[in-house]
């Protein structure tokens, strides 16, 4: 019933768009062959898309169909892209302020990032994660899999805690054979003493041999910090409160957040974690360009 | 410690306002829902000592600030630790004679008085204060000398100025029975007028320290009088070629040269200007003439607008002219001859035709008289006219009673039994027989015939004629005449006798709505008497026949004096009259009653007035009249301090202008308002400091 639901068709529509749009933006894929020049076994041919590799060009093929293949072999084909999908509380703010909602700016990057990993035959799958629980969506290649998991990411609202330690850790069950985890969240979702923190997370799944890119999503307000009327600030994600006057903890709570930020992007690199800060005040195709650019250069460093 | 305005201290009730505002203030916040709370909080609880302290210094410090205010406020100061040797009491008397009404720049003299009194009792803080205002009557502001300068100053706001003159020797005694045993130092305030300073042993006390002459118009010492030019009573006068004159007399009260314009406006529009010039303490008269006049009241006024006179109430002077139109009249001749200056009344005709303004007259005889129409005449003469029928006597008796004038003159067509018996109810006097005093031929004639004399110089039919031409009535001759009654003669009025004593001209008391009736007890040709050919026989004529026809005001043309005692005259027949108020002149209050035995009364206020022969009546005409400003308070010559010793007697007392020291000794008061105001400023430099920080 809900998928017949007028404003859920038509933001899923509008979702779909900006994900095409954002995809077709780029100029490089989601990755590159890993293995170049070994034997493995030809799996199948493979329309070029944007961001391949044109050495891998099959000429034979385009003599007889005037149209551009790639030979695909079975390591490539079987690319599994796992998107995790921070729906937590407080994904959800940003209405009414400079900077889009943060949440509508991670469908946007997701959407758009599935919709070009469906493009390059991988296999994609979603995991999203609201209220403490998660959804998970395993992995397809096929095109109308793209429609499910927009509906999935316009069903996600934002509510309560993400519990995206746990998510990100139990990827390490569902991921099989060569994946890719791209989590795109706010990594607000600070860990209680003792408790696993989503940057432990990470660094575990990474530390198995998944590859990991993080896409930080920020609000500038979470950067700028704005705010000068003294008011009581409540939580995104439970009912705490407390009185504010933000004149005088701005300047701190600035310094506090550029630390933190500072942490991940130490901790992530670290652990070889591709991350890329998504400021909701950008275009997000210009952000998902340059993500995918910086992780094709980093792709061939490695190599 | 003590205050000035202990009063104030109340202020401090509000420092309730800000506790209000931190506490009220937090609880309207609005609510803001935030991603980052989890680090948002660290950070709170991380600054939240330091913000906790933050915000009770703020606090403490908008406490302090409305603390600070009313303190200061109310006037904190340290008496001094060591006493005074000598200690004065303050008697400030406050001069609230009309004169304090002068306007000098945007206030006037009372209330920079007020000012400097407020002052002074400000600064003389220790010991007893009292305040007399120098009225018509001393009034203190408090019952005994007190201590709190507070209710004197509140005191001080009900002060207007009197609408008479002050008497300040009045009040100082007053003041100084008041104070006790102790010293007391004098401060007059006042504009200085030596006309409210009076004369006596004001200062012989021994109780007064010192004197301290305030001059509530701030001038140097010796000051100089202040700048008014007044306008003094105005002389109306109605012209024989029936124009009417007003003589203006303006006085310069000032020390220096004065200009002005004069204005003479009636009925609301400006009729004569005139500019005048004046040296200092010079009279100077101006005459306005006003021609076509309709009939009929005119109120109006004069006034005169000099550069810096500030005191106005002398600038108007109220003026009303009555004007009225000249009576028909219808001449009765009882004895026409064929030669002309035999006929009865030749002379009276003469009389009339140079009369002006003109009165105009018919002539019947007296056998046409019961033909005639004597409603169409205002006036009717009977000259010589035998009594007519009982029916006519009656028809001329109704004429009377509904306010028709009679002059009635005899001869020897009249018999003075038919006269009592026609005439009996509008006689003045009932008549007797006649007496010839001498007989007009024979030679020594001149020196037995009879002059006239009791001339009623005030009585309209005179006013008109200047006391040097008694003697053409004295020196006239009357060789017969008629008696009257002499019981009859006290409830007539004699306005003219022989040098005889016998009554030559008769008032008949009449009711306020009756017509005049007057009567000559001889002829009016040459036949009894010889007024006819007297210089004095026309003028006398017209008035007659004027007074008769009501076209001769009833008081004389003067203006009267405001709060001034003057005497009203009624009209003939008014024994009881009230004043009334014309136009917008403020109405008495309560009304003033006049007796004709005792006319004297004081009319309240500059403006118009008039008499009505009932309270709320409407207005008698011909009574109308005006009253002026009193020019008592119009000088503002000023006392100097040496002149003031010698009137009141200040034997050591040292009489000193408000320019020296305050006399007595130092206030041991400190004030520590300045200490207030830079410990206001020190609190909230930091409290802005600390907010701005916030």
């Amino acid at each position: 019933m809900e998928a017949l639901d007028p404003d859920v068709i038509a933001r899923v529509e509008q979702l779909t768009l900006a994900a095409k749009e954002a995809s077709l933006g780029a100029i490089s894929g989601i990755h590159s062959a890993k293995r170049r020049g070994t034997s493995v076994e030809f799996a199948e041919h493979k329309e070029y898309a944007p961001g391949d590799d044109v050495r891998r060009i099959d000429w034979r093929a385009y003599a007889r169909f005037d149209r551009y293949y790639l030979k695909q072999f079975q390591d490539e084909a079987n690319l599994k892209v796992y998107v995790v999908f921070d729906a937590s509380g407080s994904m959800g703010y940003g209405d009414g302020t400079r900077g889009t909602n943060k949440l509508a700016y991670a469908r946007t990057l997701a959407a758009g990032l599935c919709h070009l990993a469906l493009s390059q035959r991988d296999a994609v799958g979603l995991m999203t994660l609201a209220d403490g629980g998660r959804e998970f969506l395993p992995a397809r290649t096929r095109s109308s899999h793209f429609e499910e998991i927009v509906h999935r990411l316009v069903r996600a609202q934002p509510k309560g805690k993400g519990a995206l330690a746990a998510g990100v850790t139990s990827l390490t069950e569902l991921v099989r054979g060569r994946g890719l985890c791209i989590v795109i969240s706010d990594l607000l979702d600070r860990a209680r003493p003792g408790d696993q923190s989503v940057l432990d997370a990470l660094e575990v799944i990474a530390a198995r041999g998944i590859e990991v890119s993080v896409l930080h999503v920020q609000h500038p307000d979470e950067r700028d910090f704005p705010f000068e009327t003294p008011a009581f600030f409540s939580s995104m994600e439970d009912s705490r409160r407390m009185f504010v006057q933000p004149r005088v903890l701005q300047k701190m709570f600035v310094q506090e957040m550029q630390r933190y930020r500072q942490e991940v992007a130490v901790r992530l690199s670290a652990a070889r974690i591709d991350h890329q800060l998504a400021w909701t005040d950008g275009p997000p195709a210009e952000l998902l360009s340059a993500y995918l650019s910086r992780r094709m250069h980093l792709l061939r460093v490695r190599a | 410690m003590s205050f000035l305005s202990p009063a104030l201290l109340f202020g401090l009730a509000l420092i309730g306002v800000p506790i209000a505002i931190h506490l009220i203030g937090r609880k309207r916040a609005p609510v803001l829902m935030f991603s980052a709370y989890d680090f948002l909080e660290e950070v709170v609880q991380r600054l939240a000592r330091r913000e906790q302290l933050r915000q009770l210094l703020l606090l403490l410090l908008r406490i302090a600030i409305v603390a600070l205010l009313a303190f200061g406020l109310a006037g904190p100061g340290l008496k001094s630790l060591v006493a005074p040797v000598a200690v004065s009491d303050t008697l400030i008397v406050l001069d609230a004679s009309h004169s304090m009404s002068y306007r000098l720049g945007s206030s006037t003299l009372l209330a920079r008085a007020k000012k400097k009194a407020e002052a002074i009792l400000r600064d003389r803080s220790q010991g007893l204060a009292l305040v007399v205002v120098a009225d018509t009557e001393p009034r203190p502001l408090a019952a005994q000398p007190n201590a709190d300068r507070t209710a004197l100053i509140g005191a001080l706001e009900d002060v207007t100025p009197g609408p008479r003159g002050g008497d300040l020797a009045s009040a100082v005694k007053r003041g100084l029975e008041l104070f006790g045993e102790g010293s007391v130092d004098l401060f007059l305030i006042s504009d200085l007028s030596e006309n409210a300073f009076g004369a006596g042993d004001a200062l012989a006390s021994t109780k007064v320290h010192a004197v301290t002459l305030v001059d509530a118009a701030d001038r140097d010492d010796p000051p100089r009088a202040l700048a008014n030019v007044g306008l003094g009573p105005l002389v109306h006068e109605h012209l024989s070629d029936g124009g009417e004159r007003v003589i203006v007399t303006a006085r310069n009260f000032g020390a220096a040269p004065a200009s002005g314009e004069l204005r003479l406006t009636l009925d609301g529009q400006v009729r004569a200007r005139a500019f005048i010039e004046l040296p200092p303490g010079a009279v100077s008269e101006r005459e306005f003439t006003l021609t076509e006049l309709a009939d009929g009241l005119h109120p109006g006024d004069v006034t005169i607008a000099a550069e810096g006179d500030g005191y106005a109430d002398d600038d108007t002077a109220p003026l009303a002219i009555e004007r009225f139109a000249e009576p028909r009249v219808l001449v009765v001749n009882g004895d026409p001859k064929s030669v002309s200056f035999r006929d009865e009344i030749f002379y009276l005709e003469r009389a009339l035709q140079v009369a002006k303004p003109e009165v105009a007259f018919d002539v019947v005889a007296a056998d046409d008289l019961s033909t005639q129409r004597l409603d169409a005449h205002k006036v009717l003469v009977l000259a010589n006219v035998p009594a007519p029928a009982a029916s006519v006597g009656q028809e001329i008796a109704d004429f009377v009673k509904k306010g028709g004038g009679l002059l009635i003159t005899l001869g020897d067509r009249v018999s003075f039994e038919a006269y009592n018996e026609v005439f009996g109810a509008i006689l003045p006097a009932r008549l007797r027989d006649q007496w010839a005093v001498a007989d007009p031929k024979a030679h020594d004639v001149l020196a037995s015939a009879l002059g006239l004399t009791d001339i009623a110089w005030q009585h309209p039919v005179f006013r008109r004629f200047d006391p040097v031409s008694e003697p053409a009535f004295t020196q006239s001759h009357t060789f017969r005449h008629f008696f009257v009654e002499a019981q009859d003669l006290n409830k007539t009025r004699q306005l003219m006798r022989f040098s005889s004593g016998a009554p030559a001209l008769l008032e008949r008391a009449a009711a306020p709505n009756e017509g005049r009736v007057l009567m000559w007890l001889s002829t009016i040709d040459r036949d009894f008497s010889d007024l006819a050919i007297r210089p004095v026989f026309a003028p006398l004529a017209a008035q007659m026949l004027r007074y008769v026809g009501g076209t001769l005001r009833s008081a004389p043309d003067r203006a009267y004096v405001a709060g001034v005692p003057g005497e009203l005259v009624l009209p003939a027949g008014v024994s009881r009259a009230h004043v009334v108020a014309l136009g917008q002149t403020k109405k008495p209050s309560p009304p003033i009653a006049v007796d004709a035995s005792n006319p004297t009364a004081s009319l309240p206020a500059p403006g118009h007035y008039a008499l009505a022969a009932s309270e709320g009546g409407p207005p008698i005409i011909g009574t109308a009249t005006s009253a002026i400003a009193s020019l008592e308070e119009s000088s503002f010559q000023p006392v100097s301090r040496e002149e003031l010793a010698k009137r009141w007697a200040a034997g050591d007392v040292a009489v000193l202008a408000a320019s020296a020291k305050t006399p007595g000794a130092p206030s041991d008061f400190r004030g520590y308002a300045h200490l207030i105001l830079l410990a206001l400023v020190l609190v909230f430099s930091v409290q802005s400091l600390l907010a701005s920080r916030g």
